[in-house]
């Protein structure tokens, strides 16, 4: 068949042309239940899950079998509904993160050096800004939902990894937020989710994009690297860490 | 190549609108928040020596809201080039959306595409080093 849009000749039942991008009329352009072997979340069709079974199933399948989530999940019928799945998730384990923060104030205040306690600008999130926080954080979490997907879904480009769209990108990294529940953990709860979050990502992407590890971890790991090196605080963390026990040691 | 002028279709993303918007809630947060003042200093610079590839925007961006465009490029070339860019793409938007306009679509071959790829990553390399020397 031909492209309606670019008149070049494309693979029968081709939903977007590889050329040009266009929708070409062929398949359902918002798949109801499956297409293609992928079908809707289980948070998408809450019609048949519920608000609570969709959530909590969604959760398990990107958390515990994130290959065979990423594998079956639709890939069109909208930014919605990743999107409000992923404020959800972010909201309540953010929520209850600033809420750790605040209990945990004192027991985290007596491990920092009096220095750093003292420092300027280090009590800019407690009381009134922690309150400030949490009204601005649904805003930041859809904003860095959307740059966050943008950026990745660029590198994707830049190695010929954009199979699929940006949907599928954007999709890829909104369900991969379901690390964000690690986040009510005290202490490391984001290092965890944050960690996690990386690992479902780039399966998302390979699974979504039917691309290999290598173009998806290149397109999730890249820009980390790129943005002043969040490797580098890991491995300084490490780092830290080694030397302390090192100290511990020799006392 | 061939650039033709399309009207957006229903359900199609409007990554003018969605990225352009974005850039400019960044501007104007740096512009009337103290947004600048929480940033975090660059790890790979204080670990390694040298500016990363986005080392400059952040000041590139209080450059530019403070209308000083010339210190803007000073600061991060490419990243005061691509703020502009999605800065005149969300305004074609805007109108495109208000007054039904069609946009401009670029149709590239699989090689075009290709030289595409290769020109961005040599641009990055070229404004990563201007930022190693400058900055």
């Amino acid at each position: 068949m031909t492209c309606p849009h670019c008149g070049k000749e494309i693979f029968d039942n081709q939903a977007f042309c590889q050329y040009c991008g266009g929708r070409t009329g062929s398949g359902s352009p918002l798949p109801t239940t499956e297409t293609g072997g992928r079908k809707k979340t289980a948070w998408e069709d809450r019609d048949v899950h519920g608000f609570f079974g969709g959530i909590l199933r969604t959760i398990q399948s990107t958390l515990f079998s994130p290959t065979e989530f990423f594998r079956t999940m639709t890939v069109t019928g909208g930014l919605t509904e990743p999107l409000l799945f992923s404020l959800i998730i972010g909201m309540v384990g953010l929520m209850i993160s600033y809420v750790w923060q605040i209990l945990l104030q004192g027991t985290i205040q007596n491990f920092l050096p009096p220095e750093m306690s003292s420092a300027a600008g280090y009590d800019m999130f407690h009381g009134l800004g922690i309150a400030v926080l949490a009204i601005l954080s649904p805003v930041a979490i859809i904003l860095w939902l959307f740059i966050w997907s943008g950026i990745v879904h660029l590198c994707l480009m830049l190695v010929r990894g954009a199979r699929q769209g940006f949907e599928a990108t954007f999709r890829a990294v909104a369900y991969s937020h379901s690390t964000y529940l690690f986040m009510a953990l005290p202490f490391c709860g984001g290092i965890i989710a944050a960690i996690w979050s990386i690992v479902l990502i780039i399966i998302g992407l390979k699974e979504a994009h039917e691309i290999s590890g290598g173009k998806a971890s290149f397109a999730e790991l890249f820009p980390i690297f790129l943005c002043c090196g969040v490797a580098i605080m890991g491995i300084l963390f490490l780092g830290l860490m080694a030397a302390s026990v090192g100290a511990l040691m020799q006392q | 190549m061939l650039i033709a002028l399309r009207q957006r279709e229903r359900g199609q993303i409007d990554f003018g609108l969605l990225y352009g918007g974005i850039v400019l809630l960044g501007l104007l947060a740096v512009r009337f928040l103290p947004v600048a003042r929480f940033l975090p200093s660059c790890y790979f610079r204080s670990f390694l020596g040298i500016p990363c590839p986005s080392c400059g925007t952040t000041r590139s961006i209080v450059s530019l809201v403070r209308g000083d465009v010339l210190g803007s490029l000073v600061m991060n070339p490419l990243a005061a080039v691509v703020i502009h860019i999605a800065l005149l793409w969300f305004g074609y938007s805007v109108l495109a959306a208000l007054f039904v306009l069609p946009r401009p679509s670029l149709l590239l071959t699989e090689k075009e595409k290709n030289a595409v790829r290769l020109g961005a990553v040599m641009l990055a390399l070229a404004n990563w080093a201007y930022l190693v020397i400058a900055l």
